[in-house]
């Protein structure tokens, strides 16, 4: 009965400090949806890192003189390279092809000539030296003849594979900082209901209220607020991963666990967040 | 039951009360007379602890005010029933759960509340009103709302800190029938005031104070 009347209470207290419940709730959401989606990418990182090395590491561009001969030797010679797995070749028609589609008009018509280079797409071994060491391995392929130019795709997954280091710390770092601000953020709604809430909390003690008894709805409401704002983070994640996967499949899998987890932290902060209020305040 | 023994509590700017020394029985009424400012809510609020003695000492039932620690005044508190002077009301709920919060406190069963409450609410004849807040109450109301919070727990002793205080005469005397019906069911009652027509018109007995001193 006495766990009926605290949860009670904390709802009523809900109702009354609306304007600051509601910033409590959407920065606490939002602190740890920043802290979802690190968490996210880093439990996926190896998985998104592999299937973009999986489209193609490198893509050179070969010089419109060269011979069928001197492609193939070319391509030989590429072959041979440590690391390397695979060549593809792909001709200037394709290169054309390719193009058409992915841009739809066919821009080619005005001009005389296909302006497209043949190139190799060079696959790369997994957790090769090559791959981490890109820039070496682009600068030998430079120094062939008949190709003009290397492109690495390796922008985006140099920072990935950096990151995937990185993001354990960056992790870490988030989450003392995000369960710091949600932990403030609550302690200080709390606080101030707990401040408007000082008239009514002195005559609950004059009429025989014991502290604890005084206290317990306002831990309630700590946890309801990160309840609260766990489920709105749980549901920005689900929808986020959704529209994610639909645009790039396979890329991101999130476990129901991890949702758990999200709506577990959220009512974690919220208790310890008022906890803190309480213990300072009343 | 109740008993004082030369209690004194002084406050920072020098007033306060002196060398009180009474005893209220089981069953009795009891008036304690005074002017504005002679000291008697300070006389009550040392009974429940709001203001520690520091001298002399209090007995409530088995409470002795020299052996009872912070952690033990909500306890003693439930034994009282008390009547402030300025009622104290919970302004953010209705008159039900103005009442039913002290059954709450001591864990009374949802059953077991409302029946009390009703039962409390019947007794101060405030019935009907059980959905309204205080504020939506007269002075008399909320008066009465505050005795059936002070029953409602069954107390030894109902203290009623001039409970009549800002009532016209009628609804003052309409208070004074409640809190004697209350006392023949046998709750001893302390009540301080200013009116000693009022107090001399009940049968009880009269205490004086002046100056924070008994006289
Ligand atoms: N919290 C306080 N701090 C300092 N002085 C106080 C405090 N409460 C009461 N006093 C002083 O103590 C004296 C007794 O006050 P008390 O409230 O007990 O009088 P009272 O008899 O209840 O008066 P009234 O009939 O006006 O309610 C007064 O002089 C008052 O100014
Ligand atoms: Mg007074």
């Amino acid at each position: 009965m006495n766990l009926f009347y605290s949860v009670r209470e904390a709802f009523a207290g809900f109702t009354k400090a609306r304007v600051s419940t509601v910033i409590t709730i959407f920065t606490v959401s939002f602190f740890l949806f920043l802290l979802s989606i690190v968490a996210i990418l880093s439990l996926n990182m190896n998985r998104v890192v592999t299937m973009l090395n999986a489209n193609h590491d490198v893509q050179v561009f070969l010089s419109n003189t060269i011979s069928a001969v001197e492609k193939d030797e070319l391509r030989a010679e590429i072959l041979d390279m440590d690391d390397v797995l695979a060549v593809d070749y792909i001709s200037k028609d394709q290169a054309a092809a390719e193009f058409q589609r992915e841009f739809g008009d066919d821009i080619f018509e005005a001009l005389e000539e296909n302006p497209l280079p043949a190139s190799f797409i060079i696959k790369l071994n997994e957790n090769s030296d090559a791959k981490t060491n890109i820039n070496d391995f682009a600068q030998k392929l430079e120094q062939m003849p008949n190709i003009d130019e290397v492109v690495m795709h390796q922008g985006a997954l140099q920072i990935l594979v950096k990151f995937s280091s990185v993001s354990r710390v960056v992790m870490y770092v988030l989450f003392v900082l995000v369960f710091l601000g949600s932990l403030f953020m609550i302690s200080n709604t709390i606080r101030l209901i707990i401040f408007a809430r000082r008239k009514i909390i002195a005559t609950m003690k004059l009429v025989g209220a014991t502290d604890a008894f005084i206290r317990r709805p306002f831990l309630f409401e700590g946890i309801l607020q990160g309840l609260v704002g766990g489920s709105i983070t749980m549901a920005a994640i689900y929808l986020l991963v959704k529209i994610f996967v639909l645009q790039w499949p396979g890329l991101l899998v999130v476990s129901k666990e991890f949702y758990l987890i999200v709506l577990l932290a959220g009512m974690l902060f919220g208790f310890i967040g008022s906890l803190f209020a309480i213990r300072r305040f009343l | 039951m109740l008993e004082l023994h030369n209690v004194k509590v002084s406050y920072p700017t020098g007033d306060g009360i002196q060398q009180i020394t009474f005893k209220v029985n089981p069953g009795e009424v009891v008036f304690l007379v005074g002017p504005s400012g002679a000291g008697k809510s300070t006389v009550l609020k040392s009974i429940f602890l709001e203001e520690r003695p520091s001298e002399g000492h209090i007995i409530v039932g088995e409470y002795n005010s020299l052996f009872v620690s912070k952690q033990d005044i909500p306890y003693l508190r439930r034994k009282l029933g008390i009547v402030f002077q300025d009622f104290k009301l919970l302004n953010d709920r209705d008159v039900f759960r103005n009442i039913s919060f002290v059954l709450e406190v001591v864990g009374v069963r949802g059953k077991v509340i409302k029946r009390k409450v009703l039962r409390a609410l019947a007794d101060v004849g405030l019935s009907h009103k059980s959905r309204k807040y205080p504020e939506e109450l007269s002075g008399g109301e909320q008066q009465r709302v505050a005795i059936a919070r002070a029953i409602v727990n069954e107390p030894y002793i109902l203290l009623a800190d001039e409970p009549t205080g800002n009532l016209d005469p009628d609804t003052a005397a309409e208070i004074m029938n409640v809190l004697m019906r209350i006392n023949m069911r046998g709750t001893s009652i302390l009540m301080a005031t200013h009116n000693f027509a009022l107090a001399k018109s009940y049968d009880g007995r009269i205490i004086r104070i002046e100056n924070g001193q008994l006289i």
